[in-house]
């Protein structure tokens, strides 16, 4: 093979080589908004809005009993609360992720589980009811973590 | 627990999976395990306070449970393409430091 001939391949396979890459760049790039990461957690918006509002009780409950015991500072903050719920209720609604990121939503988890084991407590709903209602708790808290971590 | 709260579960597992392009026979067993164990729980608190309630919240579980299921499913996938991309970066790399 003469050098001529040599540089030749060289510069085509070099070419080829760019080519894939400058693809693959293109691949990740388009890739990016509409991975099935992303897709996956715009339908998991609809169940979590869902098994949100089905919890909305329990979140308002606590929030009120939170309120009746004094355990807020002042009113603002339990306005500031009620308000975070309803945001919370909101961006859901609206498959807002954005939104959600900036909320405080593990706060009305909390109101929520406090909530729910009061209730067991003071006889108003059984043990194992408690325990699905807590379980709800639970996967949805997963779920919003899930939701604002990409 | 009555047949009609069992196939209540069910219905539920069938729309959160429709929801996502998936049929129940598509469902992973740790899913399909999941459902059952919610249909168990309420068997067990069949007659307490607040019965109706814990049939709304194992179908939300349900629901809750699939789309974490296909997030989580959804980002090993997106893991694997970043995998490969990564790999014919560096392969491309490589056969370019071979010719340079």
């Amino acid at each position: 093979m003469t050098a001529t001939a040599f540089d030749t391949r060289t510069k085509r396979g070099t070419t080829i080589v760019l080519l894939a890459l400058a693809a693959m760049a293109l691949a990740i790039f388009f890739s990016l908004p509409s991975c099935a990461g992303a897709q996956a957690r715009k339908l998991a918006m609809e169940p979590a809005a869902i098994a949100f509002q089905h919890m909305e009780a329990d979140i308002l409950a606590g929030i009120e009993q939170d309120s009746k015991d004094h355990r807020f500072g002042d009113a603002e903050s339990e306005i500031l609360v009620r308000e975070t719920e309803k945001a919370v209720g909101a961006a859901l609604k609206a498959g807002d992720r954005d939104a959600l990121r900036k909320l405080e939503w593990g706060v009305l988890m909390d109101y929520a589980g406090w909530s729910i084991g009061r209730r067991v407590q003071d006889g108003l709903i059984g043990p194992q009811v408690g325990q699905i209602l807590l379980e709800r708790v639970n996967q949805l808290r997963d779920l919003l973590q899930k939701e604002v971590a990409q | 627990m009555s047949a009609s709260t069992a196939n209540q579960v069910l219905a539920v597992l069938t729309d959160a999976l429709k929801l996502q392009g998936r049929s129940v026979q598509a469902a992973s067993d740790e899913l399909r395990a999941y459902a059952a164990g919610q249909v168990a729980a309420l068997a067990a608190a069949v007659g307490q306070a607040g019965y109706a309630e814990a049939v709304q919240a194992a179908a939300d579980n349900v629901a809750l449970k699939a789309a974490n299921e296909l997030i989580g499913q959804a980002d090993l996938a997106d893991q694997r393409i970043v995998g490969m991309i990564a790999g014919g970066l560096d392969l491309g790399a490589r056969l370019l430091a071979v010719g340079a």
